[in-house]
């Protein structure tokens, strides 16, 4: 007689076996070969071009996470294209270094994926960096005049190659996490991949054609005694300074905001124990509260979930949750200041809203956001599913999500039954667009 | 590049296999394709390190990309008998339905054989997160056999 357990491990096997006797030929490694002389994939006639997404490096100082957008790279352009190219290039081969950094920011960008709201001005901060891959890194925070978002002077975060060490000086506490996923790392500003969107506040402008058309190449110039390509974008508005060697941006500035790396050492001995995290005296290991959906917001399974109201995009008579009854719901809490929200997040949503049509209610909700950006995205990617707002309205007698579900980050997926009760909160992490509609469609 | 073709040639049918578990297999040639000439275009497979694990991961990552833009291809088939073994399509699916990491994580430890540690060294993770895969993935399993059987 088999045990529960041995069951469910027999109906993998099985599972597995028939989808291994499935399995087509590998590609043969001619063809490959083939394929990358013409730029093709093999069997496929369309246009294709290698993505150069290095394995993506990120930590999470717990309260500032900001999530990493990957740009394909044209093989040819103009000279602004071209030099993002050939940073993002070098960037790939880069092995080692520490440097120094010093910046400031401005508006809700810095930190605000996990704490809409957060609004900073003139944050001021200067941070150490160790840097050697995958196998480890490490930021050890010098000053920062916005504490509450990485912990202030004396914080640090330690990726061992294993573990992921984030100690907070301001709680004398730290966080352990087996991988690196939902948080800022060295490179949140470094990254020639990603790092350009803080100065341009969030707005995903750093496609080909935006350098292209509104990027030139100035005279290279001197950052921390390297030597730098200089890309000025839209008359001097934004400048932004490509180290020539390793294709990291040492250097750059907007309005919004600005950094410089002071100091920068290519290739370093690092100390031994460099990337070996110590609790301080007295620290104590805190629950990592990032990692659990139920902690993001005031709902739990199996309950009801508290009623709000807001007013959907474009209008002004109150839309509520009461009104969603009858049919499954999904709630996509977003923001329209959030990257990963807009990038990832609304795209899925919209498939999803296209798949599953009026079996179920999808609404997204722009958690504490403009309208009017609001509008604009959805205009630009012709979204037809419904979007509230969440800026209260004239005709609303109940508070809105975030004040009902005390939203503490977006994006978040609430999946809730024909009655309105919480079947699961998902984090980006856990909301595979599979269990969404797993969730949505085996119900009861 | 003769190094690369004899790489290759010993991982090959590991990863189609495994990359055909994730995806199905009408997208599991572009996923292994897509990984290995991600590589070639920068270099070669014998920069590698560890190549083995390292296509391993990238077959992974490169999988759950592709579920991000669909659900796993699958289409039944007669020719799906295999011996005594032909689970119900129902079940089939409650597989298809497990998150990729989850469905990595069983399908290198219940069907490949790999211990914990050889897991989690293909998956990039460590073995603590390897067992939290297939306790998830065996309490879906149970609810889904569950569903079907009683």
């Amino acid at each position: 007689m088999s045990t529960g357990t041995d069951r469910e491990i027999l109906a993998l096997r099985a599972a597995y076996a028939v989808m291994v006797d499935r399995a087509p030929a590998a590609p043969e490694f001619e063809d490959l070969q083939r394929g990358l002389a013409t730029n093709q994939r093999p069997g496929r006639p369309l246009g294709w071009r290698p993505v150069l997404d290095r394995p993506l490096v990120r930590m999470a100082l717990a309260a500032a996470a900001i999530a990493v957008v990957v740009v394909p790279i044209l093989s040819s352009g103009p000279s602004a294209v071209a030099a993002m190219e050939e940073a993002r290039g070098a960037f790939e081969r880069l092995s080692s270094f520490s440097a120094t950094l010093a910046g400031r920011q401005d508006g809700s960008i810095v930190g605000a994926e996990t704490s809409p709201g957060t609004h900073v001005a003139d944050r001021l901060f200067r941070q150490d960096l160790w840097y050697r891959g995958d196998e480890g890194w490490r930021v050890d925070i010098i000053e920062d005049t916005v504490p509450e978002l990485s912990g202030g002077p004396g914080s640090q975060a330690i990726w061992d190659g294993n573990e992921l060490n984030a100690y907070r000086a301001d709680e004398n506490s730290y966080t352990i996490a087996d991988n690196v996923e939902g948080g800022f790392g060295p490179m949140h500003l470094l990254d020639p991949n990603n790092a350009t969107w803080p100065i341009f506040g969030g707005d995903v402008r750093t496609s080909d054609d935006y350098f292209e058309q509104e990027c030139r190449v100035e005279p290279d110039a001197k950052v921390a005694g390297r030597t730098t390509r200089h890309l000025s974008c839209e008359a001097g508005r934004i400048e932004i300074w490509l180290d020539v060697e390793t294709g990291l941006v040492l250097k750059s500035r907007s309005e919004l905001a600005e950094h410089e790396v002071t100091r920068f050492e290519f290739e370093p001995e690092f100390e031994p124990g460099t990337f070996e995290f110590i609790p301080p005296s007295g620290a104590t290991e805190a629950e990592e509260a990032a990692d659990d959906p139920y902690r993001q917001v005031a709902l739990a399974p199996n309950e009801a979930a508290p009623l709000w109201e807001g007013r959907l995009l474009g209008g002004e008579s109150p839309i509520g949750l009461s009104g969603l009854k009858g049919k499954p719901t999904l709630v996509l809490l977003w923001a329209d200041w959030c990257e990963p929200c807009v990038m990832d997040a609304l795209p899925r949503f919209a498939e999803l809203h296209t798949a599953l049509g009026d079996m179920v209610n999808l609404v997204a909700v722009d958690v504490q956001g403009s309208e009017e950006s609001a509008a604009q995205i959805v205009a630009d990617a012709a979204f037809t599913f419904p979007v509230v707002i969440d800026d209260g309205c004239a005709g609303c007698s109940l508070p809105g999500v975030s004040d009902a579900w005390s939203v503490e980050s977006v994006p978040i997926w609430v999946v809730l039954d024909t009655d309105g009760v919480v079947v699961e909160v998902l984090l980006p992490r856990d909301a595979d667009t599979d269990r969404l509609v797993f969730l949505l469609t085996n119900q009861g | 590049m003769n190094a690369d073709a004899d790489i290759y040639g010993k991982h090959r049918d590991d990863l189609i296999r495994y990359a055909t578990t994730l995806v199905g297999p009408d997208d599991a040639p572009d996923v292994l394709s897509t990984v290995v000439l991600r590589v070639l275009s920068k270099g070669s497979l014998s920069d590698l390190s560890e190549p083995r694990p390292y296509l391993f991961r990238a077959v992974l990552n490169e999988a759950r990309s592709t579920l991000r833009r669909r659900r796993p291809q699958w289409t039944s088939s007669e020719e799906d008998s295999v011996s005594e073994s032909r689970p119900d399509p129902e079940v089939l699916q409650a597989v298809l339905d497990l998150p990729a990491r989850q469905r990595a994580a069983t399908y290198l430890v219940y069907w490949e054989g790999f211990t914990m540690e050889e897991t989690a060294h293909l998956m990039g993770t460590r073995s603590g997160t390897v067992k939290r895969y297939l306790h998830l993935a065996r309490n879906r399993m149970r609810g889904a056999l569950d569903e079907h059987w009683y």
